[in-house]
């Protein structure tokens, strides 16, 4: 099964970074711009029976910020879905806020692909 | 010869064959360049030295060997010319590995892990030089890196006909050395899920990155089916894993869980030998159990309530499977194999040779002395310091041997501190043991020969001396009672104490027993200092009821025969409603002993140095007489008995034996004054004990060779005290 990941950030050259990493390391990869957009693409996973594999998303974003979003995920169906944060933003109260809202890591931009690769493959089996 | 050794003898010899194998084949190749029977062979043999040696433990060699075939595979398959510099590079290594083997075989490493990657890396560059990316055949390419490593992935491949082999991807072969254990504990919440978590995936990316040698779950939490909440998490597990990843590299695993999930990682190399836990050896079966949450603590205590085997209890009842079981015990015996593997086993014998040797080389020096001194030729000065000097490093070498033989109790200790417990347990007692001095070394066959009677004392404390609880309680004793093994060295001598802080020997009833039992006739009695005496007459025993472990009286006399019977003896103190310690003065080792040499009556003896405590020249007017020929001197402010050392074996009819100086004995049970002609200088000695025939005289333990050829009884402290002290109800000291 192909498994794909959610990537939320309101920066296309961020979007689109993150896509040729993921994509050489062999995941399929659907974009959102900001959590209000990436809420909707969930919705219509759902109606086509498919969900991502891990939702990768940053803080900072107009219309929906990312803590919300995160709280917003985790009163749907969608609530076991690892999360994780990609952004700019380091400090230590913010981390725990995202931690306490449910995010399942942590990554601070600018970021390597290395450790954004290996942050991914502990929450996504790939074969 | 083991089957270890065996096997080993075996591997040098096909070693030696399979090289000169190697060597035949690549000097024709040498001569005749081209692919085909002499590259078969060369192959073949570098293929079977490699499985060889990991079958042995040779992982260096078989590493090397490993990335040597890689090499050939390639000149097999026609894709590494064979030239003139690679035939002359393969000469090298058939000596490289030969001296590897030959390093092994004498207990040194195989390679410096400097000489090994240098070498390595010499392969790697040959493999680099020849073969050109894209050149080399489909098969050749290495798998896709994500593809875990199965584990355990030894290259051990039975010797066998050759079948068309997948060629392995030439890696960097890891270090052994590099190796280390880890002990991983992960407890999780059951919210794990929540976060996003998988703990399939943790395990996984741990697999990647180190071997897991063994992988316990905890299924403590996990609930009724009908009450299991899908989304929920009930596992724990406890892994060790093998890897040469860091402590930080293995933590990034559990980066994201390890905030909110009690995770612990602790490296635990120093108890790990060749992979093998040897702590498991050590421990108790229950516990290990208890340890990897295979079963809860009270279901081991239900089990070792009913004092079957503990493992079959737990069977049986369901607590464990069988499996588990069989798996933890196999765990155990490997451990215990592989701690006793790690040390050198020597037949005592060879030892033994070893010190009679040195024993004659001293004789002999002392011999050089004495003719050179008969010789009334002036001891040069330079030629006595030298000979003072091969005495001192004769000296040294006696001792290193005898060392040999020693061993720390600690092991010993803890065995009884499980009986302790376990008696404890089966009879509703509480104790808390004790112990120290654990690293007090002692003579192997010492040890071996007190194990047995010292377990009889360890249960005869708990079941005699610790109170139940509740009784504990109304004396306004801690309920929990304490069991102390202490050892320490005193003079020559180890001392080895067993303590409880229980209800004490109850001498009266002691008395009306003995009496009762006929050990003691009407009217007879004997002092509070005399009770061990009682205690250990055959068929005596004061508990009210027998037990099932500590037996029915035959113990504490079989007890005190033991540790006379090895040149030591027991002494018991203890006080009503405070406790009892017993102590064993042990011989430190059968093979050295110090002695004073002395002279008594024209004969010499030996008197072992441990129990001298003091010389002084007889002085009559400092000696008291009563009776006939009673008579005690001052020493260090008490009277001690005095006897003439000629007397006591019966040479008083032989002359001479005025007796000018007194030899002080102290045997940590009684003091006494030996009397005899002439003291000379303490020195080591090598007892060989008497021929049967001569068993049993009363007052020597063995017999030594002088350095003058003529032979010195060495006097047997005990029984001397003995011939004055005992029987029960005789003499005593005041």
């Amino acid at each position: 099964m192909e498994k794909f990941i959610l990537v939320i950030d309101d920066s296309p050259t961020i979007r689109s970074s993150v896509t040729f990493c993921l994509q050489k390391a062999g995941y399929s990869v659907i974009q959102a711009k900001d959590g209000e957009n990436a809420l909707e693409a969930l919705i219509r996973l759902k109606k086509k029976g498919s969900m991502p594999a891990l939702i990768l998303t940053d803080i900072n974003m107009p219309n929906m910020d990312g803590i919300t979003l995160i709280q917003r995920i985790k009163a749907t169906e969608f609530r076991f879905l690892p999360i994780l944060v990609l952004t700019t933003e380091g400090e230590r109260a913010m981390i725990e806020k995202g931690r306490q809202s449910g995010a399942s890591g942590w990554i601070i931009k600018p970021f390597n692909p290395e450790e954004l690769l290996g942050a991914i493959k502990k929450f996504v089996y790939m074969k | 010869m083991n089957e270890m050794d065996e096997t080993l003898q075996i591997f040098f010899q096909e070693t030696e064959d399979l090289l000169k194998a190697a060597e035949e084949a690549l000097l024709r190749l040498e001569g005749d360049p081209k692919t085909g029977p002499h590259v078969e062979e060369l192959f073949r043999s570098i293929h079977t030295l490699k499985s060889g040696s990991a079958m042995v433990g040779f992982t260096t060699t078989s590493e090397y060997a490993h990335a040597l075939e890689n090499l050939l595979e390639r000149v097999r398959g026609g894709t590494l010319p064979i030239s003139k510099p690679l035939v002359s590079y393969l000469l090298e290594d058939v000596d490289f590995l030969r001296q590897m083997v030959e390093n092994g075989a004498e207990g040194r490493p195989e390679a410096e892990p400097g000489v090994i990657k240098n070498k390595k890396a010499q392969v790697n560059r040959f493999l680099g030089m020849d073969a050109i990316p894209g050149a080399e055949p489909e098969e050749e390419r290495p798998r896709p890196a994500q593809e875990p490593k199965p584990p355990a992935a030894a290259p051990v491949a039975a010797p066998g006909p050759e079948k068309t082999r997948e060629p392995e991807p030439l890696r960097a072969e890891p270090e052994k050395d590099d190796s280390r254990f880890f002990e991983i504990t992960l407890r999780f919440k059951n919210d794990l899920f929540l976060s996003g978590q998988d703990p399939i995936l943790l395990l996984l990316a741990l697999s990647e990155m180190a071997e897991l040698v063994d992988v316990a779950p905890d299924l403590s939490r996990l609930p009724r089916y009908d009450e299991l909440d899908p989304f929920s998490m009930y596992l724990s597990w406890r892994i060790v894993a093998k890897t040469q990843a860091t402590l930080e590299e293995i933590g990034d695993i559990f980066l994201f869980v390890k905030d909110d999930n009690p995770i612990e990682i602790e490296e635990v190399s120093r108890r790990f030998k060749d992979g093998v836990d040897v702590e498991v050896g050590e421990q108790p079966i229950g516990e290990v159990l208890v340890s990897r949450g295979a079963v809860s603590r009270e279901d081991l205590g239900g089990a070792l309530r009913e004092q079957k085997k503990i493992g079959q209890i737990l069977v049986e009842s369901g607590k464990v499977e069988e499996a588990v079981l069989d798996e933890v015990v196999s765990q155990q015996n490997e451990s215990r194999v592989t701690y006793r593997k790690t040390s050198l086993r020597v037949d005592v014998e060879k030892i033994e040779h070893l010190m009679n040797l040195a024993e004659e080389i001293g004789i002999g020096l002392s011999r050089t002395r004495n003719v050179l001194e008969r010789m009334e030729m002036a001891l040069d000065h330079e030629l006595s310091i030298e000979l003072e000097n091969l005495h001192k490093v004769n000296r040294e070498f006696q001792e290193r041997v005898a060392q040999v033989r020693m061993f720390p109790l600690e092991g010993t200790f803890r065995r009884f501190q499980r009986i302790a417990r376990d008696t404890a347990f089966e009879q509703g007692k509480r104790i808390r043991v004790l112990l120290s001095g654990v690293d007090t070394e002692l003579d192997k066959e010492v040890i071996e020969h007190i194990t047995d009677p010292l377990k009889h004392l360890v249960r005869n404390c708990v079941d005699h001396g610790i109170e139940p609880p509740a009784e504990r309680e109304s004396a306004g004793k801690n309920p929990e009672g304490v069991i102390g093994f202490r050892a320490f060295q005193k003079g020559g001598m180890i001392l080895v104490q067993i303590r409880d802080d229980g209800r004490g020997v109850d001498y009266d009833k002691v008395l009306r027993r003995a009496l009762e039992k006929g050990v003691l006739k009407q009217g007879e009695t004997v002092g509070p200092e005399n009770v061990l005496d009682i205690l250990c007459t055959p068929g005596f025993s004061t508990a009210q009821e027998v037990t099932a472990l500590s037996g029915r009286g035959v113990g504490m006399d079989v007890v005190r025969t033991e540790v006379e019977k090895l040149g030591g003896a027991m002494a018991l103190t203890t006080e009503k409603g405070k406790g009892s310690t017993f102590t064993l003065s042990l011989p430190l080792t059968f093979a050295l002993t110090e002695v004073l040499h002395v002279l008594a009556h024209g004969r010499s003896f030996l008197v072992p140095l441990w129990g001298v405590a003091g010389t002084e020249e007889y002085n009559p007017g400092r000696v008291r007489f009563f009776g006939g020929t009673g008579r005690v001197a001052l020493f260090r402010d008490e009277y001690v008995p005095l006897v003439s050392l000629g007397s006591l074996f019966g040479l008083d009819a032989e002359g001479g034996g005025q007796g000018t100086v007194l030899v002080f004995i102290d045997t940590a049970r009684q003091r006494f004054g030996l009397l005899v002609d002439e003291v000379q200088d303490p020195h080591q000695v090598v007892v060989k004990s008497l021929e049967t025939n001569f068993r049993g005289v009363p007052g020597i333990s063995g017999a030594t060779l002088m350095g003058d050829g003529s032979i010195s009884l060495v006097i047997d402290l005990f029984s001397v005290e003995e011939m004055f002290f005992r029987p029960v109800g005789g003499r005593h000291n005041a």
